[in-house]
Formats: C-alpha cells, sequence, structure tokens
C-alpha cells in the first residue's frame, strides 16, 4: 500500500473519528441536558480506555449519564449499585457447585456484574474497602482472579462510578490506589435554571433514555488505536512531565504554591494519563497534535483526585482545582 | 521544511537585521553624540571630529552584537510561530516530526501548512519594533542635540591694567640719583644727557599709572643710558686710534689696550709696563729692522709719529681730551726741535733719525722721544681714567634703577659688554663703524657681563661684591704695593692721579 493510500484511509478514520464522535454527543444530548464538559471529558476517557469517576450530589444526571451511554455505545453494560453488605464476589463473580445433567456435582464460575463492556458503580463510595478493592484489579489490568483463577474481561471496558459527595453517613472513602484507577474525576455540577426546566420537560414525556446506540466496542477500540498515533512535541510532552512533577511538594523545584497548598503530589498514571487523554481531545478538536491547551483542559479532571491539598489551604479556602490552577499557571512552558 | 516556515523564516531574518540596523544606529548617534558634547564642552579632551569614529564603531559593535543575541534556531522559530498565531504548538510538533513518515504526520504537516496558510507574516515578529524605533529616536536626539548644543563662550575678560604708582621714596631716590649723576665727574654731554633720561622717566613715572607703560618708560630711558655710557667710553677711541697708526708696535699697544678691562689694579701697572715697552721699540721695530736704509728709516719714522700724534690727538679730543693737552705740545716740541735743522713744516720736518740725532744730538733726541711718549702715556691714562669714570657711573645708574624699581617694574638690564674689536680683525686699520669686529658692541642681549645690579665682580675673590667696596679694597692694595715700593714714583703718581678722579672727579682748575 502507498504512502497516498495510506494517507487517505487514515484521513478517512479520521472524518469517521469525527462523525463518530459528533453522533455520540447527539445521542447523549437526548438524554442528558446540558453537561456538554462532562460529556465530552466521558467521551475522552471512553476512547483514551480510562475510567471514569463521576461525583456529584443526588440527581444532577450521572447515573442518566452512564446508562444513556451503555445504550450508545452499544455495548454489554451493567450497573453495581454498590452498599455497605455488598460483597466482592457480587462484583466480581463466584465459584458455585452445580449438577450436570449427568447428575455429577461440578465447580462452576459464575460471572459478576463486573463481566461487561461498560460497568457503571453507582455509589461507590458505599461499599467497604474489602468491596472496593475487588475492583483495583479489573480496572487497572481488565481481568478478575477467583480462586486462583483469572478471568479476562472483554475489551473495551469502562467503569463509570459515581460518588455522592455530601453524604458521609455509612461511606467508606475511596482508597487512594484505587482513586488512581480512575483517569478522570469529573465533578458534575447542579444543573442551570434553564437545564433544569428542560430536564423537567423531558421526563415530563418519558423517564426512559432514548439515545439510540451508534458506535461498537470495534469502532471504539479503532478509534483508540488512531488517538494513539498523534504526534506530541516534545516541548508539550515535556510541559506534561513538569506540571505532574509540580504537584508534589517534596521536589526541590516544585512552585511555591504546591509547597504551600498540597499534601502529596500526583502518581506518574496521571502524566500517562493527560498525554493519552490530550491526543483524543486534540482528535476531538480537529487538529494533528497536542496541544499546551489541551494538556492544562484535562489537568483538572485527571489530577483532581490524585493529588490532595493540606489544611493551608482549605484555611486558605482553596479548592483543588484552585491549586491546579496555580500550577498550572507556575509551570513553565519549554 | 515548509515554504510556508521558510517563508516567516526570511521574514524573522529581516526584521532580525532591522532590529541590528536600528539598534546599530541607535548605539552609534548615542554615543557619537556623548563625546562630541563632551568634546565640545571640554569634559573629555579630544577633537570633536573622533566623535564621528566612535559612533561608527560602537554602531557596528551594537548592531553585530544584537544580531548575534536576536539569532533564533528553527525550533524557536516554531515555537514563536505557536505562541504569535495561537498555533496550538503545530508548528513545532511539525518542526518536531518533520522527518517522520506515516498518515498522521503527514496530515498533521497539512494540517500545519494550512494553518500557516491562514496567518499572513507581514505583522510577523513586528510586536516589539517600535521599542528599536524609539531607540534609535533617542540614540539622533542624543546626536542632534550635542551637534546643535554649544558652550556658551564667555566674553574674554580683559584684565585691568596693572598699576603703576611710584611712591615718595622712590621719588626721593630717583632725585638723589639725579643729583649724583650732576655731581659726578663725568664728562660732559654724556653727564647731561643721562641726567635729563633720569629726569624724563622720573617725570613720566610720576604721570603713568599702568605698569605697562612704567616698563616702557624705563627701558627707554635704560637704552638712552646705555648708549650715552657706550658713546662716553674714551678706550674704544683710544684702540681705534692706534690700530689705525698702521704700526705694528702702536697695534700691539692698542691689541693691549683692548685686552684690560680697566678694572682690575694690575691692569693699569701692565699697561704702563706696554706702554715702555711700546717706547723701547717704536723707532727699532718700525724703523731701524724692517728699513735699515737710514734716510728712509727717518722718513717712515717722521710719518709714523705723524700718524701717531694725528690718530691719538683726534681720539683724545673725541675722549674729551682737548688739543691743547700735554701730548699735542709734546709732539709739536718735538717737531719744533727738528725744525731748526729742516726747513720743512711740523712733523714733516724730519729728514732723517741719524740727522735728526747729528743736528739736536742723539741725547736730545731720546729726551724729546722720552717726554714725548712720557706724556702719551699720562694722557692714555688720563682717557682711560674718564672712560672708567664714564663707564662706570653709567653702569651704576642703571644698575640703581633695577634696584630702585624691580618690585614694581620688569627691569630688564643690558649686559654690560667691553668692546672686542681686534680679535677677528687683527690686521690693517679698522674703522669702529664697520666691517668685522668694528663699532661698539652692546645693547640688551647675550656678553659677558661687566656689571649687574648693584655688585661688580671682585677678581681677587672671584665673588659678587658692592661697587664701593673693591674700589676701597684697590686703594688699600694699590697703598701697599707704593709703600713697599714696588712702584716708580710716576706710576706711584699715575695710580694716585687715578684714584683720586675715582673718588672726587677731575680738578679742571689744574687743566689735568
Amino acid at each position: 500500500m502507498s504512502n497516498t493510500e495510506n494517507n487517505v484511509m487514515e484521513m478517512e478514520k479520521v472524518k469517521l473519528f469525527s462523525e463518530k464522535i459528533t453522533k455520540v454527543r447527539t445521542e447523549l444530548a437526548k438524554d442528558v441536558v446540558g453537561q456538554k464538559e462532562i460529556i465530552d471529558n466521558v467521551i475522552i476517557a471512553i476512547v483514551a480506555g480510562g475510567n471514569v469517576l463521576l461525583e456529584g450530589v443526588p440527581g444532577v444526571g450521572k447515573t442518566r449519564l452512564v446508562r444513556s451511554l451503555g445504550k450508545v455505545l452499544s455495548l454489554p453494560f451493567s450497573r453495581i449499585q454498590f452498599t455497605p453488605d455488598l460483597m466482592p464476589s457480587d462484583v466480581t463473580g463466584t465459584n458455585i457447585i452445580e449438577k450436570d445433567d449427568a447428575g455429577k456435582l461440578n465447580t462452576v464460575f459464575r460471572r459478576g456484574p463486573i463481566f461487561a463492556n461498560l460497568v457503571l458503580a453507582d455509589e461507590i463510595n458505599r461499599a467497604t474497602p474489602k468491596t472496593q478493592s475487588a475492583m483495583l484489579e479489573v480496572m487497572q489490568e481488565h481481568k478478575v482472579t477467583v480462586a486462583n483463577k483469572t478471568y479476562k474481561i472483554e475489551e473495551p471496558f469502562f467503569v463509570l462510578a459515581t460518588e455522592n459527595p455530601i453524604e458521609q453517613d455509612g461511606t467508606y472513602p475511596l482508597p487512594e490506589a484505587q482513586m488512581d484507577r480512575f483517569m478522570f474525576k469529573l465533578i458534575v455540577n447542579f444543573p442551570s435554571v434553564a437545564e433544569l426546566a428542560d430536564i423537567v420537560k423531558m421526563t415530563q414525556i418519558t423517564m426512559a433514555e432514548t439515545a439510540n446506540a451508534v458506535i461498537t466496542g470495534e469502532e471504539i477500540l479503532q478509534m483508540r488505536a488512531l488517538a494513539s498515533t498523534v504526534p506530541v512535541a516534545e516541548e508539550v510532552l515535556a510541559y506534561t512531565v513538569n506540571l505532574v512533577s509540580n504537584t508534589h511538594p517534596e521536589l526541590a523545584n516544585s512552585p511555591a504554591s504546591t509547597k504551600k497548598y498540597v499534601k502529596y503530589g500526583a502518581s506518574p498514571r496521571a502524566a500517562q494519563g493527560l498525554i493519552t487523554a490530550a491526543k483524543v481531545r486534540a482528535l476531538m478538536c480537529g487538529r494533528y497534535n497536542v496541544s499546551y491547551e489541551d494538556i492544562n483542559v484535562l489537568a483538572y479532571p485527571i489530577l483532581r483526585h490524585r493529588m490532595k491539598i493540606n489544611y493551608t489551604a482549605i484555611n486558605d479556602k482553596l479548592a483543588i482545582d484552585d491549586v491546579i490552577s496555580m500550577i498550572i499557571k507556575e509551570t513553565k512552558k519549554a | 521544511m515548509s515554504k510556508n516556515f521558510i517563508k516567516f523564516k526570511n521574514k524573522a531574518l529581516m526584521i532580525r537585521l532591522i532590529k541590528s540596523v536600528l539598534i546599530g544606529v541607535a548605539v552609534g548617534l548615542f554615543f557619537a553624540g556623548v563625546f562630541l558634547f563632551l568634546a565640545k564642552f571640554e569634559i573629555l579632551k579630544m577633537k570633536p571630529i573622533l566623535s564621528l569614529p566612535i559612533g561608527v564603531g560602537t554602531a557596528l559593535i551594537a548592531g553585530c552584537g544584537i544580531y548575534f543575541l536576536l539569532r533564533r534556531t528553527d525550533k524557536a522559530l516554531a515555537r514563536k510561530l505557536d505562541e504569535e498565531y495561537k498555533l496550538h504548538e503545530k508548528v513545532q510538533t511539525m518542526f518536531e516530526f518533520k522527518d517522520e513518515q506515516g498518515a498522521m504526520y503527514e496530515l498533521q504537516r497539512q494540517d500545519t501548512e494550512k494553518a500557516l496558510r491562514g496567518v499572513s507574516s507581514l505583522w510577523f515578529d513586528v510586536k516589539n519594533i517600535w521599542i528599536y524605533g524609539l531607540c534609535t529616536l533617542i540614540g539622533a536626539g542624543a546626536f542632534t542635540a550635542a551637534c546643535v548644543l554649544h558652550p556658551i563662550e564667555e566674553p574674554p575678560v580683559e584684565k585691568p591694567p596693572e598699576a603703576f604708582d611710584i611712591s615718595d621714596t622712590e621719588i626721593a631716590a630717583m632725585e638723589e640719583l639725579i643729583a649724583y649723576v650732576d655731581e659726578s665727574s663725568m664728562q660732559s654731554p654724556y653727564k647731561e644727557s643721562i641726567s635729563s633720561s633720569l629726569r624724563e622717566l622720573l617725570d613720566g613715572l610720576k604721570i603713568t599709572t599702568v605698569k605697562t607703560e612704567a616698563n616702557a618708560l624705563w627701558e627707554q630711558a635704560v637704552d638712552e643710558i646705555y648708549e650715552t655710557t657706550d658713546k662716553s667710553s674714551a678706550a674704544v677711541e683710544l684702540m681705534d686710534a692706534l690700530w689705525s697708526c698702521d704700526s705694528e708696535s702702536v697695534k700691539r699697544l692698542a691689541e693691549s689696550l683692548n685686552y684690560y678691562e680697566w678694572t682690575k689694579a694690575d691692569e693699569w701697572d701692565s699697561f704702563s709696563e706696554e706702554l715702555t715697552e711700546f717706547r723701547a721699540s717704536f723707532v727699532h721695530m718700525d724703523t731701524v729692522e724692517i728699513n735699515p736704509d737710514a734716510e728712509k728709516m727717518a722718513t717712515d719714522t717722521a710719518a709714523l709719529l705723524l700718524r701717531v700724534e694725528s690718530n691719538i690727538s683726534l681720539s683724545l679730543v673725541r675722549a674729551g681730551v682737548t688739543m691743547d693737552d700735554g701730548l699735542y705740545q709734546s709732539l709739536t716740541r718735538l717737531a719744533t726741535a727738528n725744525e731748526t735743522s729742516s726747513a720743512g713744516s711740523h712733523l714733516y720736518g724730519f729728514s732723517t733719525l741719524s740727522g735728526l740725532c747729528e743736528t739736536i744730538g742723539y741725547t736730545t733726541a731720546q729726551k724729546e722721544l722720552d717726554a714725548t711718549f712720557a706724556v702719551l702715556g699720562a694722557e692714555i691714562f688720563n682717557a682711560l681714567g674718564q672712560h672708567s669714570i664714564n663707564t662706570s657711573t653709567g653702569e651704576y645708574v642703571m644698575t640703581r634703577l633695577k634696584s630702585l624699581f624691580s618690585e614694581k617694574i620688569d627691569c630688564r638690564l643690558p649686559a654690560f659688554e667691553r668692546p672686542n674689536f681686534y680679535v677677528t680683525s687683527p690686521v690693517g686699520p679698522s674703522d669702529p663703524d664697520e666691517g668685522d669686529g668694528g663699532g661698539q658692541q652692546g645693547g640688551i642681549g647675550e656678553g659677558a657681563v661687566y656689571g649687574s645690579d648693584d655688585l661688580v665682580l671682585d677678581p681677587l675673590t672671584n665673588t659678587y661684591v658692592e661697587y664701593g667696596t673693591i674700589l676701597d679694597k684697590y686703594y688699600a692694595l694699590m697703598f701697599g704695593k707704593v709703600n713697599d715700593g714696588d712702584y716708580t714714583d710716576e706710576e706711584k703718581a699715575a695710580m694716585e692721579k687715578y684714584f683720586a678722579i675715582l673718588y672726587g672727579g677731575f680738578d679742571e682748575n689744574e687743566g689735568e
């Protein structure tokens, strides 16, 4: 195949990428009013192969968004409602004894709800740490090990989790290791008055999601492969690394705001996630290279759950996003 | 490399050149202006024209320096393009992956080319160029100001003429000096001339209030006094007269006269001996040896005596000795004695010396010659004595004038020189007014200093002493030698006469 033909094919893929993204946006907009940024970031995470943690007060459409997404993606979808009495086996599945037709007893693995392409972990912080830990392996390695036997989960695989920041009774904060497995933590804000009115109108007609399936798992994987070829300039890569590095107060060269307000910084997964997600965002924006803007925009959802501010920041009434803004400002471009 | 990228690269190079030129011109003009200013206002000792090469030099250095500092790599240019046109790092990415093959890279390059085509290079990199223009304006302003500004030339302050005011004490001293001259033994009309010069000087100094005028008056008076003193030199006249006699023995006498300065006591003794030798060799040298022929010897002797008589008489007259003085009478008597045996007139009555001796007797002739030369010697001493009085008085007046006004007037005394006529012209007669060695030397200038200020050289101690003290010293020396019997009675009489003249002047009643 000649270069020209290859280019034509690649251009077709890019064109297809844009069309699919537009379709996904359109379909999601049928069920979710507003939240354009949240939708875009969810799409980025799905294409990039990352998990998403949605945080918001009850009723802002977190679960609806994920359910609608499940319909749009035309992928096997499962929902796990996390409760304190939820056991790990309720998530991963378990071995059971089953009598076959011949009357012989056999041990059979019954798959849990995690065996789907799109998993909604609703109110994930209500489960005990033990159950939450059952999610670690599957979120990172996309496989489940039960009774020393490992089961691979079909790609693409995403976990979209929700949590409620208000109700703290009977909740278990997610451990840092698990938080790090989420590529994005998206804050779903309360809708505006106009959006609220649209929501009310929409739900008067039907409560069911009306979005149609417009994209397959195969297509998502192709889009992911395409996005991975987007070039990143050395300066942008260095900037990304510096930005993540600057979240660590223990480093000598970290900015003053980091030293003052940050308790601990983001892991290397943040840098990986930033570049991966930035490539997808670049394509979504019609570009073929990653820019500083991609990194800066994605820094908030990627860094905000991977680093922790200290009491000084709280005392100064600073949120994590404020500190991230400071760090972005203080990070020099190459 | 992308065509559009090269377009921006060329534009950046042009802007860089323009900025370098602007900064070079700005710095050159500024430094040229500063140095021109410093030179014009004489803060820096340099010629104003040197500010031009300084300006050119600094312009070249600054221009090259800025060109070097503003150099930009392709990578930096790509970054600049991305920043200036907000191209989302497209150019940087394209530059970095320019050699990569792949559909996505190709798409990225196409996308970047499209983006670069969409922006104009017209205003690229010119955002801060106004700063460079402003610098150039500042430099031009500095240079223009330096060209336009000129130091305010203050009119030269004319120094007020230095004042002069003669004091009563100085007037009294001048009056005293004039009286001294008037009462001195200096001959007339020299005495009157010097006195007149002093009087005019005093009158002028009383009137003038400016130092420069006083200087001029003083110098004029000193010139006049110097000239008068010079004219009063009897020694010169005598030397001229003797030299022009065309006789080797007489010339020798003239040389000896020229040799002495007449300031030392032993000079008088030596010259007296010279006269004695002259007398002894007079006939012998000029007649007997040169002219063995007796007749011719007598003729020549007679002619020589005539010249001696004539020249010496005339010189003595010029030197102030009257015609009825002893020499003339003595020579006349010699001639008269000759007339007894000769019909000729005056000295031409000499026939031959032998004839003369036969006629009046050898002894008589010798006596006559002795008497003649004794008188000749006395007259010469007499003239030299007067010479000494004249010159001493003149020089004293000048040194006294200087001592009086040295603090108020720029007094410059002439060098008092002894005449020296015959050193360069030893053969043949010489006219004091023409020829080499002729004429009285003197005036203000270089030369052996005979006297200056109030001091004269004491040859015995080789030190400068006050004028009056040396006279006493010499007198005491002479007196001692006389008492020791070193001198004849005639010499003793001549010396006593000489000192009497120095101390008291001529006694005109005695006809001396």
